[in-house]
């Protein structure tokens, strides 16, 4: 019942969106050159970072139409998640971090933009261990333009300062690792 | 005579061998159920799992002397033991041999997967040398976890069996393990 609801909710705001998004020009991430990143606090003397390897999505850019019609959905493979170190990557992949036997994916939809071409705030709905909250966080655009390969791409970042426990993760690591950053390094190539 | 008393019970080394390796087993299954749950600011959470790997490298080292002895040592002969007892106790040793020998390298495979040695009591490395796919080290994860406790189980009957012999057939079966 709960996911019929969700499926037509998801159906009736496409449809409400749909011309305002088919005025901008879309662009398909291009994996391999987008980076989501995690940084936290390693017991306030150091940091420790990883990313997740596997991440898909779609964006649509077009500054000239205005603020509304810049859009973004990424979705990330969580268990793809890397801290290049394997015994610590498996237990962030486990019931006590990620939890990827049971949610493998988290999901970022963009709701609103506030800005220009060169950036802005950026909200939205953020899906992370099957629970989802509106959220807000900087994005900036790092270029723009024709590449070698007959393609025209766009790249951005955004980091968006994450309150593990939020979402449910509330394994202790610390006072000083509460705080998760997430860098979202983006670069998208028009579609055709 | 000497020979007679030689077939009585299983040669020193195998004894030896045999009651070191089933503390390990012990040892490992329980540190492997207990590290799991270990807090973050258990003293534990950074000693025990660099312990738990240096044994299981023990472990598959004894579980291949006890299996060269195997073959190398004739084992004693009972005349009690009916044919199905005798069945079940090898297909038991065949699990038991078999659990020793690749659960460690279930484990090797998925600590060394993004390219760390596996440091053995600090003293020295055993080299990652596998590189294999993220289907791979899960499935070795999984085999890790359930063959464990399945093997768990298969010592009780192990050791079941044994006692059964001894307090209820009351045959040599235990004390030819013993003295």
């Amino acid at each position: 019942m709960n996911t019929i609801l969700k499926t037509t909710a998801l159906g009736v705001s496409l449809l409400l969106t749909m011309p305002v998004l088919a005025q901008a020009e879309s662009y398909t991430i291009d994996p391999s050159h987008s980076f989501v990143k995690f940084e936290t606090s390693h017991l306030g003397v150091s940091k420790l970072s990883g990313r997740f390897n596997n991440i898909a999505g779609k964006l649509r850019y077009d500054p000239a139409v205005g603020e509304e019609s810049q859009s973004v959905e990424v979705s990330i493979d969580t268990s793809s998640l890397d801290t290049n170190w394997a015994d610590r990557d498996k237990h962030l992949r486990s019931g006590d971090f990620f939890n990827v036997a049971k949610f493998s994916n988290a999901t970022f939809k963009s709701t609103k933009f506030n800005g220009d071409a060169s950036g802005g705030t950026l909200t939205g709905i953020l899906t992370f261990l099957g629970v989802s909250k509106n959220i807000e966080f900087p994005i900036t655009k790092i270029g723009e333009g024709k590449d070698p390969w007959g393609g025209y791409r766009v790249g951005f970042e955004g980091i968006y300062k994450m309150t593990r426990k939020d979402f449910g993760m509330d394994f202790n690591l610390g006072p000083a690792a509460e705080l998760v950053n997430v860098t979202l390094q983006i670069e998208a190539i028009k579609d055709k | 005579m000497t020979s007679e008393i030689k077939k009585k019970s299983y040669s020193l080394s195998t004894k030896l061998l045999h009651w070191l390796i089933a503390g390990h087993m012990i040892g490992l299954i329980v540190s492997g159920w207990w590290i799991v749950d270990l807090s973050f600011y258990s003293s534990w959470y950074y000693y025990a799992p660099s312990l738990h790997k240096s044994f299981g490298a023990v472990v598959f080292l004894i579980g291949l002397l006890l299996l060269l002895n195997k073959f190398r040592k004739r084992p004693p002969t009972l005349a009690g033991h009916t044919n199905l007892e005798k069945l079940a106790s090898k297909f038991a040793h065949f699990l038991l041999f078999a659990s020793v020998l690749t659960i460690p390298i279930s484990g090797y495979i998925f600590t060394t997967f993004t390219g760390q040695n596996v440091s053995i009591f600090n003293t020295f490395n055993i080299p990652a040398v596998f590189v294999t796919s993220e289907k791979i080290r899960d499935l070795a994860i999984e085999f890790h976890i359930y063959a464990s406790y399945g093997i768990a189980g298969v010592v009780f009957v192990h050791a079941g069996g044994a006692l059964k012999h001894h307090f209820l057939d009351k045959d040599r079966t235990l004390r030819r393990m013993l003295w």
